[in-house]
């Protein structure tokens, strides 16, 4: 493993741009890391039809940063709790513009990078959080596509919430 | 442009669900993977392309997003970017699975509002996978049982319930109950009444643990130990059939016509609620029993002081309906798994057929199988001082999905130093001995564990020092601390007669907006004052007072005593009517008689009486003779 630490791959985002990258922090992506598992060493690049070089960037700086993270385990009761809270490195990397945020969470999606993939989705969360349903509708521009018949029917339906 | 995007995502998706299915990219040749890659390529440059050109034209409405944002920071709200980018909407862009992702961090309330943003938003809400896995996230695990039928309801119903206990107001309510010690107590928090026990006074207490109202008129108590007696007196003496003290007393719910004893002596005896004891059941040595568990259909077990454990294998329910058929003294137990500590507490699983072990001054707890009588089981890893307190729970759990019904077994056990361990007892591997490791472990108090009560969402721990704990029982979290400020004369007055914890929670009980402990000799209660809660506890005060309240138990005491006034009136008259006709029957004996008749019966009366002179001097004549001879 000590000699394959210094290597690097060649990424190649959507628009054509290479990224040359240490093997340790490409390996944040699981896909990325089981395609490395299965090819051995290339100096072929590894074309990312899904991800452009703005936010390869940035989750390429999301992955050098958390490199010497452990590994999360897979479906570990602790990490599954909700917590919202974010730490301050991860928000700050985070107060981008909404398409980057949703940028990167498919991205990570892509990519498969379970961590980057829950603190973007805690963001947007936290984006929902205490507001009504027009409130969430201004901040995500969604066109409110209910009849008015429909929206009075739905309002009923959630009146628990409401005298809270 | 909405097309091809579509298929972009779609296309992720595919190839996220394969990785997910673990058909790992580790079958396909890298090259044919980027191929498959390539083909969407253009559909994905198609629209790159057409971002850029938007992202241009949008340069300079972001600079004044960013104004708007500095602005929300000033609030006080985290600064969150805005979507007012030509009317695009992002969020609406990406697979439905990452919106359920993003979901799945919201609360029930969020869930709620989100639920009515969109079409989109509401379709993937209404289902209930979507509360189910933010339920999961929120809590970490399933609960043990299911309170409501949807996970949207039970999250609601839970978040709601703990929300309001972390965060409410609470007031709480204490008075002394005028007994010794509190032993045990229950509580019935729909009627507003509890009873409470004490061992030394050997009296039953009943009064209103809302209201702290001791109602007097209603304490069960023997005649020899207290004086307040009271006017209903309903129990009943059984005979005693131990030689020495009764050590242990059993009762099962699913049984309520028995109840078991155990004694100094060895012996384990059964009872029926009306006949009296039945059945004798030695153990086969002298040795003192400290713990009964027993399941009524099928066995009595009995642990001793010496460490063993004895087993018989007796039906006790069809005594209940059959009292008549009387039991002999069972001489020998049928089975027995010889130890050398001293059994503490005894608890059966029935689904399992085993019997949990706890021991006296250890942290051991086993289980031991009733067919195989060898240990299967320890639960390890948990304690590290004595066990104090062992609590055992069954809940049944149905899935309305197949409509069957499991129960989930849960074991609560605390130690003397103040750690109290939760253990899920429903399954385990089958190994030569298998090791259960506790559930969830709760450490925040500092001394012994003296009580414990679960219900389903929360959990109680009060402890020998009057702290009394309420976690959230999934995610083990501190959710709410009482402390119990007791007067110091109380303490001082407590220790003189030789009570060396006298603020040892003794009992608790709760519902979801009360909290009742008994801690020495005082029963507090802690209730939540939200508006709400005041509301239904109006609510609830007005329908009792329709039904059964103060006023209607005051008329009956009313009705009672003219009743027993009227009784006691009508028997003085009957009494005086008796007298009054004796003795007249003594001048006139009989009112019908004729004159001849009379007559007849004067006769009658002297011929008596002369043959009571003759019987007379027969008898001195008899005894002279004797005496000359």
């Amino acid at each position: 493993m000590s000699a394959s630490e210094a290597k690097k791959i060649t990424l190649k985002s959507c628009d054509d741009i290479e990224f040359k990258v240490d093997i340790r922090v490409a390996s944040r992506s699981i896909l990325l890391k089981n395609m490395i598992e299965d090819v051995g060493e290339t100096d072929q690049s590894i074309p990312l039809p899904n991800v452009n070089e703005r936010v390869l960037k940035k989750v390429l700086e999301w992955c050098e940063h958390h490199k010497d993270d452990p590994q999360p385990a897979i479906e570990d009761s602790d990490t599954r709790r909700r917590n919202t809270e974010i730490d301050d490195w991860n928000k700050k990397f985070l107060e981008v513009e909404q398409d980057m945020l949703f940028e990167i969470i498919l991205a990570a999606n892509y990519l498969d990078i379970k961590q980057l993939l829950d603190i973007g989705c805690k963001t947007v969360a936290n984006m929902i959080k205490g507001k009504t349903p027009e409130q969430i509708r201004e901040t995500f521009n969604i066109q409110n596509d209910f009849t008015p018949e429909e929206e009075e029917q739905i309002r009923k339906e959630n009146e628990w919430a409401e005298d809270r | 442009h909405r097309v091809g995007h579509a298929n972009v995502t779609s296309a992720t998706c595919y190839l996220r669900t394969n990785d997910k299915l673990s058909i790992k990219f580790k079958n396909f040749e890298i090259q044919s993977a980027t191929a498959f890659m390539d083909e969407r390529r253009s559909l994905r440059a198609n629209r790159s392309s057409h971002k850029n050109s938007l992202w241009a034209s949008s340069e300079g409405e972001r600079t004044q997003n960013r104004w708007s944002r500095d602005l929300s920071t000033k609030d006080g709200r985290r600064s969150e970017s805005s979507a007012i980018l030509n009317g695009v909407c992002y969020a609406n862009n990406v697979p439905s699975e990452i919106l359920n992702h993003i979901f799945s961090y919201c609360d029930p309330f969020s869930l709620g509002m989100a639920g009515q943003v969109c079409k989109r938003w509401k379709t993937l809400i209404n289902d209930d996978t979507c509360w189910k896995n933010a339920f999961l996230r929120y809590f970490g695990s399933l609960p043990f049982r299911l309170i409501r039928h949807k996970w949207k309801d039970e999250y609601i119903l839970r978040d709601e319930l703990l929300r309001r206990w972390r965060s409410e107001q609470c007031s709480s309510i204490s008075f002394d109950s005028r007994l010794e010690t509190i032993y045990d107590f229950y509580v019935d928090f729909e009627r507003s009444w509890m009873l409470a026990g004490s061992v030394g006074r050997a009296a039953i207490l009943r009064c209103n643990p809302i209201t702290g109202r001791i109602i007097k008129d209603k304490i069960y108590a023997t005649r020899a130990n207290f004086t307040v007696t009271g006017a209903n007196f309903n129990y009943k003496d059984f005979l005693p059939q131990h030689e020495g003290a009764v050590t242990v007393l059993e009762w099962s719910r699913n049984c309520e016509g028995v109840v078991l004893s155990g004694g100094e002596d060895g012996y384990v005896c059964a009872y029926h609620a009306n006949f009296g004891c039945f059945g004798k059941l030695y153990s086969g040595s002298p040795s003192q029993i400290k713990a009964i568990a027993w399941n009524p259909k099928s066995c009595v077990i009995a642990g001793t002081a010496e460490g063993s454990i004895h087993f018989w294998h007796i039906d006790l329910t069809h005594i209940e309906n059959n009292p008549l058929q009387w039991y002999n003294v069972f001489d020998a137990p049928h089975d027995c798994i010889k130890g050398t500590l001293p059994i503490k507490s005894l608890h059966y699983d029935m689904p399992s057929n085993s019997v949990i072990v706890g021991y006296e001054d250890s942290n051991l707890l086993k289980i031991y199988d009733l067919h195989e009588l060898d240990c299967v089981a320890m639960l390890e890893d948990g304690h590290v001082a004595n066990i104090s307190y062992v609590e055992y729970y069954e809940k049944n759990v149905t899935n309305s999905k197949y409509s069957t019904e499991t129960s989930v077994r849960i074991l609560l056990t605390g130690d003397t130093s103040g750690k109290l361990c939760l253990w899920n007892i429903t399954e385990w591997d089958n190994g030569q001995v298998s090791s259960i490791k506790p559930l969830r472990v709760f450490v925040d108090h500092t001394t012994e564990i003296t009580a414990a009560f679960m219900d389903d969402y929360k959990l109680i721990i009060g402890s020998a020092d009057g702290k009394v704990t309420v976690w959230d029982q999934l995610t083990g979290e501190l959710i709410r601390q009482f402390s119990t400020i007791t007067r110091r004369s109380h303490y001082r007055s407590a220790q003189a007669r030789g009570i060396s914890t006298p603020f040892a929670i003794k009992c608790i009980c709760c519902d979801d907006e009360r909290i009742t402990v008994a801690m020495g000799r005082t029963i507090r209660t802690w209730y939540l004052t939200s508006k709400e809660g005041a509301k239904k506890e109006k609510q609830r005060r007005k329908k009792l007072a329709s039904v059964s309240s103060t006023s209607k138990a005051l008329a009956r005491l009313e009705f009672q005593n003219d009743v027993r006034e009227s009784t006691q009136l009508l028997a003085r008259e009957q009494r005086d009517r008796e007298e009054r006709r004796r003795h007249l029957e003594r001048y006139i004996p009989s009112i019908d008689f004729t004159d001849e008749e009379m007559m007849q019966y004067a006769i009658l009366l002297s011929t008596t009486a002369e043959d009571e002179e003759e019987q007379i001097s027969e008898a001195i004549t008899r005894s002279l003779s004797l005496e000359n001879s």
